[in-house]
């Protein structure tokens, strides 16, 4: 176009939670993300470009919402986007096989006065249900475009491009009001309209339309918008005056959805009970609910674990071969080789392959739709225990990594609920911390060293539930009771591969690149710090005398000063733990460590330092995300507190009934 | 339009809701009496009493509604309304709990997996016990 300048048009898309939109923002963008079914995976902001005949679009994947209503940080991130933003066209994928509830947020946007373009997808489910469109009429109903597609095979996307790009050709100022309420209520709105028409600033900020319906159905947070209006008394006078009772609008709203259907949709049956209907029969049953669930979760952890055994061995041992390919460490240079990157980096590496297995596992879970379920099933006792059904998987996620974990906490709505979920996830024994307690158990521990290993998660979870009991109750920002459940679950579905290889590739990538920075950074640190000043003992080297001067501090807990390095070192990554022994024993290959550690440790004081290793610290990079979630140094910092002192705690309980034990028998 | 079926009461015992309705409905007709003359007051007047009516045909039929927490799987009932807070309210009404819209339990206890408008939301025992159900039948 000669003359014209290149834009951008910028375009964002929204839809419920589970109804395919991240699947159609990686068709259209290409990039590669995971296709989550859990609320809350879709939170960050995530942007991608495409060009479609060689025009530029910038597309924003919003967060699944079913409403603009602000009360959850994912519906307010959605609706303050598309009001402040004002995004040229608003994508809002409807889930054609659950339309009636889709187009509540659809009728929501179009009185946004937002440029919608409708994909109505999975057509395909649609059809199964004998569901038959009258595209063009609903698009006539609506006033928008309407485009059927089928996002997992890639079908009607060229026309939605299509879509997109005339719908920011001819973007219309004011939109005509298609959807209207009865006549009654359309007099009260007109009436707070006109006098928000008289204040030139709001008028041209807002659709007055929507201000105006917004204000009659009290949402606060549009109350504050119009705060610093010199009309604001006034408009708050005649929304008294004519006061609707809230509710009114969503049953208006779901009546006008009733008659767009009714003239577009053939086929609707009420209450068919489908396949997964019957699945949850079994899998959400008053008595199997709870045994399927632990069932479940004992073949994850046994699938994670058993499988990666063989691949970790294998891994070992070629760590142990490369080390000693340069002969003896007689030189810094061969010692920085066999001690500092084969010895610590190297044993740390072994441990992608339970990462990789763990997250297959999970993904498949997630995928096949049954961890929304097992958050439901689990509601009930999470409840008791003062938090909500939701906080389950955030906890479950901080067995694999407290990272994601604290994340996917965003999918809880309620404030207080979400930081104690925050609060205790470092509790959950994360992927990093069993490398501690498999070296340690499986030295001190013998034939026993399997059930050392799960205590350690069971004393993860009881401490959990103390803290959050005693969070409830003590903590005056956080005193009162868990929300309630609500959640919709979304049909079962088959997994696809290549969406679950995908997932546990990006999480094998966050710790393959934990490995090339910080694990590597450590290790030649501590390597470093180990073997200098060259050719003395160790226990005169830095990390002896570092070692030496915090000894005093945990030698009342029996910890020797290898342990209280490995423990300072520790804080950037639990991994460090491990590699910090493979280190200052100075040897590759787990045998020998396990020997070494026989020698420093009794069993007791080997229980209690995997207790404060689970304990006393979330690693750096955790707390950073605590910090960026929570917004709050206050409760970062007191989180810092509160773990160590728990773990200075629990250890030395371990310490003193250890040795009254020991001691008498 | 503006029938009061199935708004949201608090606590408030119904017939208590009741009584104060009587008493309000006297004062009105004492007014009425009394200003007989005024066109414009008395049919304000007769509107109110209109509504209050309509409140107490809606306490009722509230009153002969079931929480849907008591249904087990396979039951099926008409949405009446809630008691309980305006959050979870708007939240139920997003979730197309509207009043009078059909629900039907798919699974039962603890909490309960209901359809409603074609999609499965499940409730935590808590709040389905807030939500009054008119059951088939009756």
């Amino acid at each position: 176009m000669a003359g014209e300048k290149e834009t951008v048009i910028r375009v964002a898309l929204i839809g419920n939670p589970n109804v395919g939109k991240t699947a159609i923002f990686n068709n259209l963008t290409g990039s590669r993300q995971h296709v989550g079914n859990w609320p809350g995976v879709t939170v960050e902001k995530k942007t991608g470009r495409c060009t479609h005949r060689e025009i530029e679009m910038e597309i924003v994947d919003l967060p699944g919402t079913y409403s603009l209503e602000a009360d959850a940080i994912d519906e307010r991130i959605a609706r303050d986007y598309i009001i402040d933003e004002k995004p040229d066209v608003v994508v809002d994928i409807v889930d054609a096989s659950n339309i009636e509830r889709n187009l509540y947020l659809t009728l929501l946007l179009l009185e946004l006065g937002a440029n919608v373009v409708v994909a109505l997808n999975k057509m395909d489910i649609a059809a199964s249900k004998n569901y038959e469109f009258d595209i063009e009429e609903l698009s006539l109903l609506l006033g928008v475009p309407v485009i059927p597609t089928v996002a997992t095979t890639q079908s009607g996307m060229g026309e939605l491009r299509d879509a997109i790009l005339s719908a920011a050709v001819r973007r219309e100022k004011h939109r005509k009001v298609t959807i209207g309420y009865s006549d009654d209520i359309e007099a009260r709105i007109k009436e707070v309209e006109e006098l928000i028409l008289t204040d030139t600033y709001l008028a041209n900020t807002y659709p007055p339309r929507w201000l105006a319906i917004k204000l009659l159905e009290k949402d606060e947070s549009v109350m504050d918008r119009i705060s610093s209006s010199p009309k604001r008394d006034q408009i708050l006078e005649v929304t008294r005056r004519v006061e609707v009772n809230a509710d009114t609008f969503a049953e208006e709203r779901y009546r006008a959805i009733d008659r767009i259907l009714h003239a577009s949709l053939a086929g609707r049956r009420d209450h068919a009970l489908t396949t997964s209907d019957l699945l949850d029969r079994v899998f959400l049953h008053k008595r199997l609910g709870i045994p399927v669930f632990l069932i479940l979760m004992w073949a994850t952890f046994q699938f994670a674990f058993t499988v990666s055994e063989p691949f970790m061995v294998m891994l070992e041992r070629v760590f142990g071969w490369l080390g000693g390919l340069l002969g003896d460490p007689t030189t810094p240079l061969i010692s920085l080789w066999a001690d500092g990157i084969c010895g610590g980096l190297g044993f740390v590496l072994v441990f992608i392959f339970p990462i990789m297995f763990l997250f297959i596992a999970l993904a498949i879970l997630e995928d096949s739709g049954y961890l929304p379920r097992a958050a439901f099933v689990m509601d009930r006792l999470m409840y008791r225990i003062g938090l909500h059904g939701r906080s389950f998987i955030p906890m479950l996620m901080g067995f694999g990594c407290n990272l994601p974990a604290i994340m996917a906490t965003r999918s809880i709505g309620d404030e207080k609920d979400r930081l104690i979920t925050i609060l205790i996830n470092p509790l959950m024994s994360c992927g990093a911390r069993l490398p501690v307690y498999v070296l340690i158990a499986g030295a001190l521990f013998g034939t026993y060293a399997g059930s050392a290993i799960f205590s350690m998660y069971v004393l993860g979870i009881v401490l959990a539930i103390l803290m959050a009991l005693l969070f409830r109750r003590f903590i005056p920002g956080l005193r009162g009771k868990p929300a309630p459940f609500i959640m919709e679950l979304p049909p079962y579905a088959r997994p696809a591969i290549k969406s679950v290889l995908l997932y546990m590739w990006s999480r094998a990538v966050v710790f393959l690149k934990k490995a090339g920075t910080i694990l590597l950074g450590g290790a030649l640190v501590l390597w470093f710090m180990a073997s200098f000043p060259w050719g003395r003992e160790i226990e005169s080297s830095y990390a002896g005398i570092l070692g030496h001067t915090l000894e005093p501090l945990l030698a009342p807990l029996g910890f020797d000063w290898m342990a209280a390095i490995a423990l300072f070192f520790g804080f950037l990554a639990k991994e460090i733990v491990v590699e910090t022994f493979g280190i200052l024993y100075g040897v590759g290959g787990e045998d020998a460590i396990t020997g070494a550690v026989a020698a420093h440790m009794t069993p007791v004081t080997g229980l209690a330092f995997m207790a404060f290793t689970l304990i006393y610290l979330p690693c750096l990079a955790t707390l950073g995300m605590v910090k960026a979630e929570t917004g709050s140094w206050k409760w970062t910092g007191f989180m810092v507190l509160y773990q160590l002192v728990l773990a200075y705690v629990v250890a030395g309980i371990i310490v003193l009934t250890g040795n009254l034990i020991t001691g008498v028998l | 339009m503006f029938g009061m079926r199935g708004r949201i009461f608090g606590a408030k015992k119904i017939h208590e809701i009741e009584e104060k309705v009587e008493h309000i409905h006297e004062d009105v007709e004492h007014v009425l009496r009394s200003h007989s003359g005024d066109e414009e007051l008395s049919s304000h007047l007769k509107e109110i009493d209109e509504h209050l009516h309509e409140l107490i045909a809606d306490s009722k039929s509230l009153e002969s509604g079931v929480p849907l927490g008591l249904l087990s799987a396979g039951d099926e009932g008409v949405v009446l309304g809630y008691c309980g807070g305006r959050g979870v309210a708007k939240r139920l009404l997003e979730l197309g709990f509207t009043p009078s819209s059909r629900v039907k339990v798919i699974s039962g206890s603890p909490g309960l997996l209901v359809d409603v408008k074609g999609s499965r939301i499940a409730l935590g025992r808590g709040i389905a016990m807030k939500i009054l159900v008119d059951l088939d039948g009756r």
